[in-house]
């Protein structure tokens, strides 16, 4: 089990797993006898907790540091839906408040441009709302104010 | 006393297990374990990640494993308080009392909360 779990160990960026590696394997070692000690619920416990944990902080090791670069990388997405989805093509330089003349002649909205449409409302709703969870759940860095 | 902002869990309960003196990881954990009375359980991604933001802080440090060790702590690094790290203890200590003690003082708390 041991060898299984330092093969997932891999998934961690190179410096962090350079770093920590050997502990953590040493530790999932450590709590995995103890849990086995137990009982068989108590290992099926202790596995799915290592599981759980190992999603979450992988994740979390990952996007360190690029956060920043992935907000900006999901505003640039933003916008360029929002760019097909106006079709600015479309305008023929009328840019007047209203039904332009060449309406009645225009192709009909498809159900693509829709879709577009609809990625481009959700992903500024899904960004704000995963913001706000953060900062109620407060910073996870550590850092004093100055 | 500087100004900290509030810490996390994972972060506060590292920082006081390693008040009571160093440790290892493996330590680290089972004394949150033992602090919570087993609520709330660390994983090793979540513990040596909170472990690297600390050393990068400046709150928690290296240091050489005690001479007295067992075969299988040999391989372990140990973990030490760094002043800092103790003044922000300190300072999220302080913060919560202050908010406990306002909390006891509103009437809107239940009273069996607020003794």
């Amino acid at each position: 089990m041991r060898h299984a779990y330092e093969t997932l160990l891999r998934l961690y960026p190179e410096a962090f797993r350079r770093r920590y590696g050997t502990e953590m394997s040493l530790d999932f070692a450590e709590g995995w006898a103890e849990a086995r000690a137990v009982g068989p619920v108590a290992t099926v416990v202790f596995a799915s907790r290592v599981a759980g944990d190992l999603v979450v902080s992988l994740l979390r090791e990952w996007t360190r540091g690029f956060r920043v670069a992935i907000a900006a990388a999901t505003a640039g997405v933003t916008l360029l839906l929002w760019g097909v989805a106006l079709r600015p093509w479309a305008w023929q330089g009328d840019l007047r408040i209203g039904p332009p003349p060449q309406a009645q002649n225009a192709p009909p909205v498809t159900e693509a441009e829709l879709l577009v449409l609809a990625t481009a409302v959700l992903i500024p709703i899904l960004v704000v709302l995963v913001c706000a969870s953060r900062l109620v759940k407060r910073r996870e860095v550590p850092r004093r104010r100055i | 006393m500087a100004a900290y902002q509030p810490l996390t869990p994972a972060v506060f309960h590292v920082l006081l297990a390693l008040a009571e003196g160093d440790k290892h990881g493996y330590a680290i954990m089972k004394s949150v374990e033992e602090h919570t009375g087993g609520t709330l359980r660390m994983g090793a991604g979540t513990l040596y990640g909170t472990l690297q933001r600390l050393t990068d802080a400046g709150w928690v440090l290296e240091v050489t494993p005690p001479q007295a060790l067992s075969v299988r702590d040999e391989k372990r690094r140990f973990y030490r308080l760094t002043t800092d790290g103790r003044q922000a203890l300190g300072a999220e200590v302080k913060r919560l009392e202050d908010l406990v003690r306002l909390a006891r003082r509103s009437r809107g708390v239940p009273k069996a909360a607020r003794h």
